[in-house]
């Protein structure tokens, strides 16, 4: 990892990247500074600022990500890495770390606005440290997945548009949830179409009807039982799954200067699971 | 350990496609082994199982007695490896490259400077050691292709057709070093040039469509399919007549007419059993019957005529 992440750093200055990322992105959290916190406005807490600009991190990270793996691949230099002693683990580890740290630094250079705002009145710190703190791990959170869509494709625009795509989605789920059906009828048929799915993505890997066939039986028995001895169950069952993937709404307790830690494990894992899906997507493209 | 290498029934399918069919050869120290084979014959996805950037979908790679799924890290840093698209990063100088590979092998901290200077001396891009790789001509960035495959000195060389898309003055220095480097490693190239197999390599491997043809030596693979001796001779005179004179030795099997390649001469090729030396008989009968012989040599069969036959006969081709 330690090899990697020095190349990483240093590929993003080389090909403008990381320059173009820091400059737009730090222009723009200055325009909403100025326009939020130095214009008399009613609701003017640097949180709110902070609130703005993880959208448009989201808007800016594919940058971050989307030549991560593809460029490597098209280029045939993952020959070079995938033929040498480090493991796939180090690899990908190293180029998530590199991205993290370029937006580390970026997120650094903004302290400097709370810094000049306790000049001239006072700031709660405790509120602001706990922000950045989410900020901050909401972001690795994206650039897991922009890393992961990345070891997809060999074509850097297919991985960014994508990252973008999913991002959004990710994003806005929340608010497209609340049009979802909350009777418990949905709420059923919706669980036996995503245990069918999940099914299917077993077929996929065993390629063994027999033990599909019976996890689908199994699944759906289950799940008739439970609509026969409690309908309640399923009741907004759609609106409760799809709001367990919003990002926001797992977020917005640390701009309130709200440190929960089930919201922090939950980016942890969110992260985790986008690395070991992208060390197995690669190690899977070495068996087919 | 005498055996570097061992493949045994290696199968590659891409979905339902058959990239590599029960392929199975030991590779010996020190021998340079030459994976020779048309475009798609499976040579560089040999390279890619053996090296480990692919896997196989059946049979066993060992390398110096590790397995490559069991043990691919030790494998890996035994092997040094250069595509056929040299893996180098455009926007890194020479210099730069170089010590990132060097610390991709872990290679010790004290040495990659000393590791660096070496290899870029051997490959004789020293001079180039600051400029940016996407500035290069092809053959420099070939040279530092091999370079990165050198670093920490590997016991195996892998070298996937290291001297295509090269100048014939570069191909002629890449094979240079690729002799010295034998040397001191065992090595193994693909290509689909048989001058070049022929010239480096002491085993041939030959591949047609994923299939294993054939391995042995040049001189084994040529002996093969010559299972006759052949002569060739230059005459003057009525050919058709010289060749009834020459048909009555005893052992000749038939005689081919190459033709007038020289104003008032015909060219023969003499075909006989393989024990049989006749070219005294062939010159007393000719110089009995006042038939001037003005050229007398063997005719051998070349490593191309022997790659053509054998891919052609695994294709039903006659």
């Amino acid at each position: 990892m330690l090899t990697i992440l020095p190349r990483e750093l240093k590929s993003y200055f080389q090909t403008a990247t990381g320059y173009i990322f820091m400059i737009v992105y730090l222009m723009l959290f200055g325009i909403y500074f100025t326009y939020i916190n130095i214009n008399p406005t009613p609701n003017n807490a640097y949180t709110v600022t902070i609130e703005n600009m993880v959208f448009i991190f989201v808007l800016l990270s594919p940058l971050l990500t989307m030549k991560a793996l593809s460029e490597e691949r098209k280029n045939k230099t993952d020959q070079l890495l995938l033929t040498s002693p480090k493991s796939v683990s180090a690899i990908v580890l190293g180029k998530f770390f590199a991205a993290i740290i370029l937006f580390f630094i970026t997120l650094l250079i903004t302290t400097l606005y709370p810094i000049i705002l306790s000049f001239f009145g006072d700031i709660y710190l405790p509120t602001i440290v706990i922000a950045y703190i989410g900020f901050f791990f909401m972001g690795c959170t994206f650039i897991g997945l922009g890393i992961f869509i990345s070891s997809l494709t060999e074509n850097q625009l297919i991985a960014g548009v994508s990252t973008l795509g999913i991002s959004m989605i990710l994003w806005l789920v929340e608010a497209i949830s609340s049009r979802f059906p909350v009777d418990s009828f949905s709420g059923f048929i919706f669980l036996i179409i995503l245990a069918s799915a999940l099914n299917g993505i077993v077929y996929y890997f065993s390629k063994n009807i027999w033990l599909t066939m019976s996890l689908t039986i199994i699944c759906v028995g289950i799940l008739c039982a439970i609509f026969y001895a409690k309908k309640s169950f399923f009741e907004g069952m759609i609106k409760r799954f799809s709001d367990w993937f919003s990002i926001p709404l797992h977020s917005k307790d640390f701009y309130l200067g709200i440190l929960d830690f089930s919201d922090l494990i939950y980016f942890i894992s969110l992260i985790c699971l986008f690395l070991y899906f992208t060390i197995f997507a690669i190690e899977r493209r070495r068996w087919t | 350990m005498d055996n570097v290498i061992e493949i045994q029934n290696v199968t590659k399918k891409y979905g339902n496609t058959i990239a590599l069919d029960n392929i199975s050869i030991t590779i010996n120290e020190g021998d340079i082994t030459g994976f020779l084979g048309t475009n798609g014959a499976g040579k560089s996805t040999l390279m890619n199982i053996i090296t480990g950037y692919f896997y196989m979908t059946e049979g066993t790679v060992k390398v110096y007695g590790y397995d490559i799924l069991d043990h691919p890290e030790q494998v890996k840093k035994l092997i040094g490896y250069l595509p056929e698209i040299p893996p180098l990063y455009m926007d890194m100088s020479v210099a730069a490259y170089l010590k990132f590979v060097c610390k991709l092998k872990s290679i010790p901290k004290k040495q990659i400077s000393n590791e660096i200077k070496e290899k870029m001396s051997i490959m004789n891009i020293s001079h180039m050691k600051n400029r940016l790789i996407r500035n290069l001509s092809k053959g420099y960035k070939q040279r530092v292709g091999l370079a990165q495959a050198m670093i920490g000195d590997p016991k195996i060389l892998i070298l996937d057709e290291p001297t295509v898309g090269l100048d014939p003055m570069e191909m002629i220095e890449i094979r240079k070093t690729i002799k010295e480097i034998s040397k001191k490693s065992t090595i193994i190239l693909s290509s689909h040039i048989l001058s070049e197999v022929s010239a480096l390599c002491n085993k041939i491997m030959i591949m047609d469509k994923g299939k294993h043809v054939i391995t042995g030596t040049p001189d084994e693979l040529v002996n093969k399919i010559n299972n006759s001796n052949k002569l060739l001779i230059r005459i003057k005179g009525d050919s058709e007549a010289a060749s009834k004179y020459i048909s009555t030795i005893e052992g000749i099997s038939m005689i081919e007419h190459l033709g007038e390649l020289e104003v008032g001469t015909t060219d023969l090729v003499i075909h006989s059993n393989i024990e049989n030396d006749i070219r005294e008989s062939v010159s007393f009968v000719l110089a009995h019957h006042n038939f001037p012989l003005l050229m007398m040599k063997n005719y051998d069969v070349t490593l191309e005529e022997t790659f053509i036959k054998l891919t052609a006969n695994k294709r039903g081709v006659s």
